[in-house]
């Protein structure tokens, strides 16, 4: 329980009705996206600024009590970043929501951090532009939190992820003071910018971001291939990367994907294929139309057993409809999953594919792979029953394994989905102790009495570590 | 000192550690045109990581100052070592570890040069698509400078290409971040941090690198514009085309006449249109295809007339490859002419018309002369100062960047802050971000021993929580 001291405090900065701290109103926040498979922790109020300035008092209220805050976009990630693991205040974007301007001869879009991702895609679309990051919840994710943890999707293989696209934020730090980094805020580029995006909350709370755009591309064409086995697709992929052609996307569903699809009432896609391709190409009439020719070429020369293309929107989502499908699908046919986020070098994705259904073989549970293969980042996913007697624990031991495999092939054990609370005893597996070291040292410099989304991201020092001394003698 | 000297030839051999005499003056600075020249305590040649690691804790132990210097290319005097400090010299690690066809990416050693890595990848019909204009430049250089250049209005500053790193620590820890892949958020970003922080958050033993499809044709459109205005009103329209040219500079009419003069280039530009252009605009197109290319010369050539082109002239092989040579070579011909000071302070590019108008009422107020050239597509303005008297120098910097600042520019787009923009960097930039820098600096290097004296100063106190 707070202090009534805080309560008071808080209630300073934003109107008493902005601030909750009646369970009722607090239950909707213990969770986000991961609380379906995982824990929940009841924060002791959620406010709602509606300001930087306001937000910039929440933290400094916060930082003078030593009350963690935790930065809550829609809730939408898949790490339990916004999760208020230690209690404590969660800092609410959600009335910072505005779009606050484009600048069409700088292609660039400002917005509050609570704005909501379609809406930059619907406000960059008309002005003819595009903001390309698409996470599969765009349509009720933020925009800040797609800052905070660098979200990505299916259109990071040809314009990169949301850090690719980030010109500058502005930041309340650990202190409560604003500071703007990137454009316009910057005297000379620094890496700060680059640090803060990404940091899941953990450094600063982002209120305000500044987006790069680009001409909206005048064609898109889609194409969709069964293949009898992941290795044809996998080298229809390296054949159509070989030719020089960079699609917009390079997704994939396995036979457990498409299954999962079809179980759910999604249509019989694929039929009994052990893969489902989708491939999209975007850019003027010309480049499309020649690289769509040279794709199918590579398609069929990899032995594909089917290929649909399709020129207008109608049929491109036909195509798509399995790929997005398939994460409620998963959903929907079993009661619990166990959901990874790996990204391994392009080139190793169907070794790695095979080597998870032999992990649900050895661990008997259903396995169902999909993501993103041009970029090497596989959603490899573990079907659970949770009311069955040690499910989870199996599902747990074949992650672990499938990390050591990931590892091994030099990977990294989340692609987009972030570390949060979820991730964070595997972090230091993948990066080592002087890493994580630095890490740790990094966020003390920022955030001295570790009260910005405490206990995420970077796993806690070992209680009889030396980790700050360096920092201290600083 | 003797001790120093001692434990690093017992680490590295006499062959591999340089003191007195046998320290070639090359090593003692960089190109910039103010830095003062240092010569270090010792030149070390390392093979490895390892190797660097252990010269890091000799140092740490000894409070030597240590700096790395790949080529010694740089513009801003970040690898000038300092007085009894250790130059750490990567001309001996200089392999391309792999070129990785598949995934895209070329895994590096510091020393590896832009040539080298250039022909590497061609023998693969893939590029490294930074182009700085000194290709004699090392990657470990490029790395920590993110340098920049022409190519950046499609491809991006060496920063977007970087997905991995070795690096040692001021502490002598080497770790690695990244990977073959372009999307990780386990931790925080260190590889872009390290990108850029000139040596002073850690040294680079290893540079994973993305690759792109090497592009067939190229072409080269020269337009004659009125003003230097002109142009910078045409190029949002290019880029909002969609066009994506792979280079979109502007040079302004004196720049155009040193680099013609200083390469005895001959454009075919007629006499009249010679006449009323105070400003050129050179764009390159690229394409797998040359049909596509055509198509992509015929509608940028009609955009560019209906913008206000004086004419459009597709320059014949030979002489487009001499024209942009000649541009990456601006510096020298500034140089030669006799320039006191170079700048690159970048601004929006919406805003170099007006940027440029103020820089030259600055000339004016201070009897100088400012000429220029640049990056039209990403708003890097690159000025040289004629002003041979030192306080007038530092009077015109003063209010150059100012301007730029006031514009919601920076000091420096791609040169780097180093020893020479120090100054103006930590008078303009907010405390609490230098404050955060400097805290973030000791985190990495907390005796401070890596290139004191570049980009920041001493580090700040801590901020009590709730007393900003």
């Amino acid at each position: 329980m707070l202090d009534r001291r805080v309560i008071r405090d808080l209630e300073g900065q934003v109107a008493p009705s902005h601030v909750y701290t009646r369970p009722a109103d607090l239950a909707a926040y213990a969770y986000d996206a991961w609380g379906a498979s995982g824990e929940r922790h009841l924060p002791d109020a959620v406010v709602f600024p509606a300001t930087t300035e306001e937000v910039a008092g929440i933290v400094s209220v916060c930082a003078v009590h030593r009350v963690p805050i935790v930065p809550r976009g829609a809730g939408t990630g898949y790490a339990a970043g916004a999760s208020p693991s230690r209690g404590g205040v969660i800092l609410s974007l959600a009335r910072l929501n505005r779009v606050l301007g484009l600048e069409t001869e700088a292609l660039r879009i400002h917005a509050q951090a609570g704005a909501v991702t379609a809406g930059i895609h619907a406000r960059a679309a008309a002005a003819g532009l595009y903001y390309p990051p698409d996470p599969g919840s765009s349509t009720t994710c933020t925009i800040g939190g797609n800052v905070a943890c660098n979200a990505a999707g299916p259109h990071t293989l040809r314009y990169g992820v949301t850090a690719d696209f980030v010109a500058g934020v502005t930041a309340v730090l650990s202190d409560g003071r604003i500071v703007r980094l990137g454009e316009g805020g910057d005297v000379s580029a620094s890496g700060l910018l680059s640090l803060m995006v990404g940091s899941e909350g953990t450094l600063g709370v982002i209120t305000e971001v500044l987006l790069r755009l680009i001409p909206a591309p005048k064609t898109r064409s889609t194409l969709a291939a069964t293949f009898s086995g992941m290795e044809r697709a996998a080298a229809a992929v390296a054949e159509i990367s070989e030719a020089g052609i960079v699609p917009a996307a390079l997704e994939f569903l396995d036979a457990g994907a498409l299954d999962a699809v079809r179980r759910a009432g999604g249509g019989n896609v694929g039929g009994d294929a052990a893969a489902l391709l989708i491939v999209e190409l975007e850019g003027d009439p010309g480049t499309v139309g020649a690289d769509t020719e040279a794709a199918c070429t590579a398609i069929t020369r990899s032995g594909a057993s089917q290929l649909q293309r399709a020129t207008e929107p109608g049929q491109a989502q036909r195509l798509w409809a399995a790929r997005k499908a398939v994460s409620a699908a998963v959903a929907k046919v079993q009661i619990g999953k166990v959901n990874e986020d790996v990204v391994v070098p392009r080139d190793r994705v169907a070794e790695l594919v095979a080597h998870t259904r032999d992990l649900g073989t050895k661990h008997q549970l259903p396995v169902v792979n999909f993501g993103h293969l041009g970029d090497g980042n596989v959603h490899a996913t573990f079907l659970i029953d949770t009311r069955i007697a040690g499910e989870r624990a199996r599902a747990d031991a074949a992650a672990g394994e499938l990390f050591e495999t990931v590892l091994g092939m030099g990977g990294s054990l989340s692609g987009e989905h972030g570390v949060g609370a979820a991730k964070l005893e595997y972090v230091e597996r993948q990066l080592g102790p002087g890493t994580v070291g630095l890490m740790r040292r990094i966020k003390s410099a920022l955030d001295p009495h570790d009260v910005l989304n405490p206990g995420k991201k970077i796993p806690a020092r070992q209680p009889s570590g030396s980790s700050t001394a360096s920092n201290e003698a600083a | 000192m003797l001790g120093a000297v001692d434990k690093l030839t017992a680490l590295l051999g006499s062959a591999r550690v340089l003191t007195g005499t046998d320290i070639s003056e090359d090593d003692w600075h960089d190109e910039s045109l103010v830095a003062l020249w240092h010569a270090p305590d010792a030149v070390v040649l390392p093979h490895s990581a390892a190797e660097v690691a252990e010269i890091i804790a000799i140092a740490r132990d000894f409070a030597m100052p240590v700096t790395a210097r790949g080529s010694g290319t740089g513009l801003a005097g970040a690898c000038v070592p300092r007085a009894g400090g250790v130059l750490i010299a990567f001309r001996e690690m200089s392999a391309i570890l792999e070129i990785d066809v598949d995934n895209q990416v070329a895994v590096v050693q510091p020393g590896v040069n832009l040539r080298a890595l250039d022909e590497a990848t061609a023998r693969h019909g893939l590029v490294y698509p930074v182009f700085p204009g000194e290709s004699s430049a090392s990657l470990g250089g490029s790395v920590a400078t993110n340098a920049g250049g022409m190519r950046a209005v499609k491809y991006g500053v060496t920063r977007h290409q970087v997905l991995g790193l070795e690096a040692v620590l001021g502490t002598g820890e080497v770790i690695r971040t990244g990977g073959k892949f372009v999307k990780a958020t386990s931790g925080y970003d260190l590889t872009q941090l390290i990108v850029g922080s000139e040596g002073t958050l850690a040294i680079v033993t290893e540079a994973t690198l993305r690759l792109y499809p090497r592009q067939a044709h190229a072409a080269t459109v020269l337009a004659p514009f009125r003003t230097v205005a002109d142009i910078a009103a045409a190029v949002p329209r290019i880029v909002q085309s969609g066009i994506a040219p792979m280079i979109l500079e502007y040079i302004d009419v004196m720049s155009m006449a040193a680099i013609t003069a200083a390469r005895g280039l001959e454009l075919g530009i007629d006499a009249a249109v010679k006449e009323a252009a105070l400003a050129y605009l050179v764009v390159v197109l690229e394409s797998r295809d040359s049909g596509r290319l055509d198509e992509d010369i015929e509608s940028l050539g009609d955009l560019i007339t209906t913008l206000g082109a004086l004419d459009v002239y597709v320059l014949p092989p030979r002489a487009a490859a001499d024209l942009i040579e000649a541009r990456e070579r601006a510096f020298f011909a500034a140089k030669a002419a006799g320039a006191n000071e170079i700048v690159d302070t970048v601004v929006p590019r919406a805003q170099i018309p007006e940027f440029l108008a103020r820089v030259q009422l600055i000339a004016q107020d201070t009897g100088s002369m400012v000429v220029g050239c640049g990056h039209a597509g990403d708003g890097n303005v690159h000025l040289s100062v004629f002003q041979s008297d030192p306080e007038r120098l530092e009077q015109v910097l003063r209010s150059v960047f100012a301007a730029g600042a006031a514009l919601g520019g920076a000091v420096s787009g791609e040169h780097g802050i180093g020893t020479d923009k120090r100054g103006h960097f930590l008078a303009l930039e907010d405390p609490a971000k230098l404050a955060l820098m400097a805290r973030i600096k000791a985190a990495f290097d907390p005796d401070g021993i890596l290139n004191p004296g570049a980009m920041l100063g001493p580090a700040p106190a801590l901020v009590e929580a709730g007393a900003g």
